[in-house]
C-alpha cells in the first residue's frame, strides 16, 4: 500500500519535473531559434557602436610655407545644473576665469531653470535644463585644465559623509563636462594679416549617418572659395564596447578612415603682405581715409603677392568689428567698383597706340583746357590747367584730360570698346575668390557723346582695383592679359601635390611694341617734371600713373570726396611687380600724387630689396653714387639722367 | 580453490584513474588557456587602444606646436618682441643698402638667401673645372 503511494507520488514529480523541464526546454527554443534575430539584434544595440571619425580642415600657407591658417581640436563645455545642488558660486568662482566668463554670469547659467514643454497630445510636463553650453571652442589644453579643477576642488571635510553624501559630490564634480560631439577650433596666427584673402569660417552642425558632428565651413575669401577642398571627408568605425563602455579594439567590424582635407599653398607673401598693411597702416593715419587697398602682382606670371585693404578685422573674430561697420569684412580690392580717373588714361592711349591713332612724338592740340566735341559737355582739365600742344607723353606726364579724350575719340566707339573688354574692364578676373564685381562697362552702342570723352579719361566706367592692376600688368607683360592667381598648389595631408596652379595667359591685348612705347610714355609720369614725382626710386625705373577722381555722390561729383591712387611697375626696363595704390576719400581730398604715390614707393622700396630686383637705374646726382663707385668698380647698366 | 580474482583486484585501477586525470587537466589547461588568451587579447586592444589615443594625442600637440611655431615666426610678433627686448633691430633703410647691379637675380622666388649663394658657388665652381679641363687639353 505505502509503496504504491510513493510509487504515485513519485510518478507525479517526475510528471512536474517533466513538465517544467519541456517548459524551460520549450522556452530555449523560443528564445535561442524562433526570436534568435530580436535578441541578437537587442544585444548588438547594446554592445556595438558606430564612431564618426573627424576629418581634419586642411591648412592655408603662404608662397614660402609661413603657416596663415590651422585647425585644432576643441570641445564645448556644458554644465547640468540639476547635479549642483547649493554649490553654483563654487564653481563659478574656480571655473569662470578658466572660460573667460564673469562669476556673476556663470552664477546665473549654473542655476537650474524648469519650463513646460507640450507633449504631442497636448499634455504638458515639467522639464529642467540639464544641458547648459557655458562655452564653445574650448583648447583641449584649456578643457585639460577645467577637468584638473573640477576634480580637485575642495568642498570641506569628505570622511564624515554618508554613501548619498559622496554620491552627489562624486556627480557634482561631473557637473561641468565636455561634449561627446567632436569639434574644432579655426586659428589665424598672424591675426589681421592677410584676412580679406584668408577670409573667415563659421561651425556648422551635420548629421552623418543620424550621428551628430560639427564642422568648420568657410565663410569669406579663400576659406569659402576652397571650402570643399579644406574640408575633408568623414571616417567611421564600427565597434564592440564593453559594460564600461569602452571601446573594445580586437572587436572592430568595419573602418572607414577619414580623409582629411587639402593644404592650400598660396602666392601670397606673408612678409610682402605684413609691409604692404604697414605701409596701407600709415597712409590710414596720415589722411584718415575711408579705405585704402594695395596690390602687389608678378606681371609675368599673374601671382598677386600681396592684396591688402584697411580697415581690416581679425579672422579668429570676425564679428569684432564695431557696430554697424561690416564693411570692415569687405574685401575691396576685388567687391568694390570705382570710377578709376587718371589711372585709365593708360589703357586709353594704349589702344590709340595699338590702333596707330597716335605715334610716338606727335603733337595733339589741348584746346588750352576747354574743349567741346559734338554734343558732349565741354572737357576741362585737372585744376583749370590750360594746356596748348602736347606729344602723347607729356599728355601722360601732365595728365591731360582733353589730350587723352582726342586720341580715344578718333578710335571707333566698338573698337575702343572692344580693347577695353580686352583689357578685362566689365568681365570678372576669375580670380579663386568668391564676391568679385564685375564692374561697369556699357555697351558702346548705348555710349552718348559725353561717354566718348569721359570714358578714356577713366569717368562713366566702374571697376575694380584688381581688374585695373591686371590690365597694367598686361602692359607691363608686354601687351599679354594674365588670370591674376592666388593659389600656388594644393597637397595632402602627407604633402603630396595634388594640384598645381599654373600661370594662365588670358588674351594678347596690346603688341610688346605699344607696352615699350608705353612704358617709356609712363616713365615720364614718374620723373621730376611728371605727377608721380613721389614715386621715384634710387635705383628703379618706374613707370606708373597717378590718379584722383572725384567721387559721384547723387549722381554729381563732389569736390572734397575723391579717390586718390597710384599705378606702377618696375623696373620699367624689365617690369618683375606692379603695385597700385588706391586710397579711399582721404580727408583734404589729397590727390595721387601726393597720398598713394609715396606709399607706392615705400612699399616698392622694401619690396624690391627683399625680392632682389635687378636695380637698373640711379640719380646721376645720387651721393650714394660717388660712394658705390669709389667701393666698387662695377659700372651700372643704365644710367638714367631724370 | 582457486583464487578469486576479483576479491583480490585492488580497489581503484591506476590506468584509468590516470588517464581521466590527464584528460581532465588537458581539459583544465585549454579552459585556462583559452581564458588566458581572451585576457591576452583584451589586453592587447587595451594597448592598442591607448597607443592609438596617444597618437592622436600626439598629432594634436603637434598641430599645436605647428600653430605656436606660426605665430612666433609672425612678422608682427618679431616686430613687437624686436621693440619689447630694445634689439634695436629694423629694416635697412633705402640710403642703407648698397645696391650692385651686377649679380642680379631675376628668376622669380630667387630671393639672395642660402639658395641663391649656393647655386653661385657650384656656378664658379663649375666655370673653375671648366677652365681646368680646358687647361689640362
Amino acid at each position: 500500500m505505502i509503496q504504491a503511494q510513493q510509487n504515485q507520488r513519485l510518478f507525479f514529480l517526475g510528471l512536474v519535473l517533466l513538465i517544467a523541464f519541456c517548459g524551460l526546454g520549450y522556452r530555449l527554443v523560443d528564445l535561442q531559434v524562433h526570436q534568435h534575430i530580436q535578441y541578437r539584434q537587442k544585444a548588438e544595440i547594446n554592445v556595438r557602436s558606430t564612431e564618426l571619425l573627424m576629418p581634419r580642415r586642411g591648412d592655408i600657407f603662404d608662397s614660402r610655407g609661413q603657416m596663415l591658417a590651422t585647425s585644432l581640436p576643441a570641445k564645448t563645455i556644458f554644465a547640468d545644473p540639476t547635479l549642483i545642488g547649493g554649490y553654483q558660486a563654487n564653481l563659478a568662482k574656480e571655473i569662470g576665469p578658466l572660460i573667460g566668463m564673469s562669476e556673476w554670469d556663470l552664477y546665473h547659467k549654473l542655476q537650474p531653470k524648469s519650463f513646460t514643454r507640450t507633449n504631442t497630445d497636448g499634455s504638458f510636463r515639467v522639464v529642467t535644463n540639464r544641458y547648459v553650453v557655458l562655452a564653445r571652442k574650448v583648447p583641449l589644453e584649456r578643457w585639460k585644465l577645467i577637468k584638473d579643477t573640477m576634480r580637485n576642488m575642495e568642498f570641506g571635510d569628505m570622511s564624515q559623509l554618508n554613501r548619498k553624501q559622496r554620491g552627489f559630490f562624486r556627480n557634482l564634480r561631473r557637473s561641468i563636462s565636455a561634449d561627446t560631439v567632436e569639434d574644432s577650433i579655426r586659428i589665424y596666427p598672424n591675426n589681421h594679416l592677410g584676412a580679406h584673402v584668408l577670409g573667415y569660417t563659421s561651425t556648422r552642425d551635420v548629421a552623418v549617418d543620424d550621428r551628430q558632428a560639427k564642422e568648420i565651413v568657410g565663410m569669406d575669401g579663400i576659406e569659402l572659395a576652397f571650402n570643399n577642398r579644406l574640408t575633408g571627408t568623414f571616417g567611421y568605425r564600427e565597434t564592440e564596447k564593453d559594460s564600461r563602455r569602452r571601446e573594445v579594439a580586437t572587436k572592430r567590424l568595419k573602418e572607414v578612415a577619414a580623409t582629411d582635407g587639402l593644404n592650400v599653398h598660396l602666392t601670397i607673401d606673408a612678409r610682402l603682405q605684413h609691409l604692404v598693411e604697414q605701409k596701407l597702416a600709415d597712409v590710414m593715419d596720415k589722411f584718415q581715409p575711408v579705405s585704402a587697398t594695395a596690390i602687389l602682382v608678378r606681371p609675368q606670371t599673374g601671382k598677386i603677392l600681396a592684396m591688402a585693404t584697411l580697415p581690416n578685422y581679425d579672422p579668429n573674430r570676425p564679428g569684432d568689428v564695431p557696430k554697424g561697420r561690416e564693411d570692415f569684412r569687405k574685401n575691396r580690392a576685388i567687391m568694390d567698383v570705382y570710377e578709376p580717373g587718371s589711372t585709365f588714361k593708360i589703357v586709353s592711349i594704349a589702344a590709340g597706340v595699338e590702333q596707330r591713332v597716335v605715334r610716338w612724338g606727335e603733337s595733339i592740340w589741348c584746346e588750352k583746357g576747354n574743349w567741346k566735341w559734338r554734343n558732349a559737355r565741354p572737357l576741362r582739365e585737372y585744376r583749370g590747367h590750360s594746356y596748348e600742344s602736347m606729344t602723347m607723353e607729356t599728355i601722360l606726364a601732365k595728365s591731360s584730360n582733353i589730350g587723352t579724350s582726342k586720341i580715344a575719340v578718333r578710335m571707333p566707339a566698338n573698337t575702343f570698346e572692344g580693347y577695353l573688354r580686352g583689357f578685362g574692364f566689365g568681365a570678372r578676373s576669375d580670380i579663386d575668390l568668391r564676391g568679385e564685381a564685375k564692374g561697369i562697362l556699357r555697351s558702346s552702342s548705348r555710349w552718348r557723346d559725353d561717354d566718348r570723352t569721359r570714358i578714356p579719361i577713366g569717368q562713366g566706367i566702374a571697376v575694380t582695383p584688381l581688374q585695373i592692376t591686371m590690365a597694367i600688368a598686361a602692359i607691363a607683360n608686354g601687351g599679354t592679359l594674365m588670370r591674376p592667381l592666388l593659389i600656388d598648389r594644393l597637397e595632402d595631408a602627407d604633402g603630396n601635390v595634388v594640384g598645381r596652379y599654373n600661370p594662365t595667359p588670358i588674351r594678347r591685348v596690346i603688341s610688346s611694341e605699344t607696352s615699350r612705347t608705353i612704358t617709356r610714355a609712363l616713365m615720364s609720369v614718374v620723373s621730376k617734371k611728371g605727377t608721380g614725382r613721389n614715386a621715384i626710386m634710387d635705383y628703379y625705373s618706374v613707370a606708373g600713373k597717378t590718379g584722383t577722381a572725384d567721387k559721384a555722390v547723387n549722381g554729381r561729383y563732389t569736390n572734397g570726396k575723391n579717390l586718390a591712387s597710384f599705378i606702377g611697375y618696375l623696373p620699367a626696363t624689365n617690369p618683375e611687380l606692379v603695385i597700385s595704390v588706391i586710397v579711399n576719400e582721404p580727408k583734404g581730398g589729397g590727390s595721387g600724387g601726393k597720398c598713394a604715390a609715396p606709399c607706392f614707393k615705400d612699399i616698392a622700396d622694401t619690396a624690391a630689396n627683399y625680392l632682389n630686383l635687378q636695380p637698373d637705374s640711379v640719380e646721376l646726382d645720387s651721393p650714394l653714387l660717388s660712394r658705390l663707385q669709389r667701393q666698387s668698380q662695377t659700372p651700372f647698366i643704365n644710367v638714367m639722367n631724370r | 580453490m582457486p583464487k578469486n580474482r576479483k576479491r583480490s583486484a585492488p580497489a581503484i585501477r591506476l590506468g584509468p584513474v590516470v588517464k581521466v586525470v590527464v584528460v581532465c587537466l588537458l581539459l583544465c589547461l585549454a579552459g585556462v588557456g583559452f581564458v588566458w588568451q581572451k585576457n591576452q587579447i583584451f589586453e592587447l586592444g587595451q594597448r592598442m587602444k591607448e597607443k592609438e589615443q596617444r597618437l592622436e594625442q600626439l598629432r594634436v600637440d603637434n598641430q599645436d606646436r605647428a600653430n605656436r611655431l606660426a605665430y612666433f615666426r609672425s612678422t608682427r610678433y618679431l616686430e613687437d618682441r624686436i621693440q619689447k627686448l630694445r634689439l634695436g633691430l629694423s629694416a635697412p633703410k633705402p640710403e642703407q643698402v648698397y645696391t650692385l647691379t651686377d649679380q642680379g637675380v631675376r628668376n622669380e622666388g630667387d630671393y639672395a638667401g642660402p639658395q641663391y649663394w649656393a647655386r653661385a658657388r657650384q656656378g664658379s665652381s663649375n666655370q673653375r673645372s671648366q677652365q681646368d679641363s680646358a687647361k689640362k687639353r
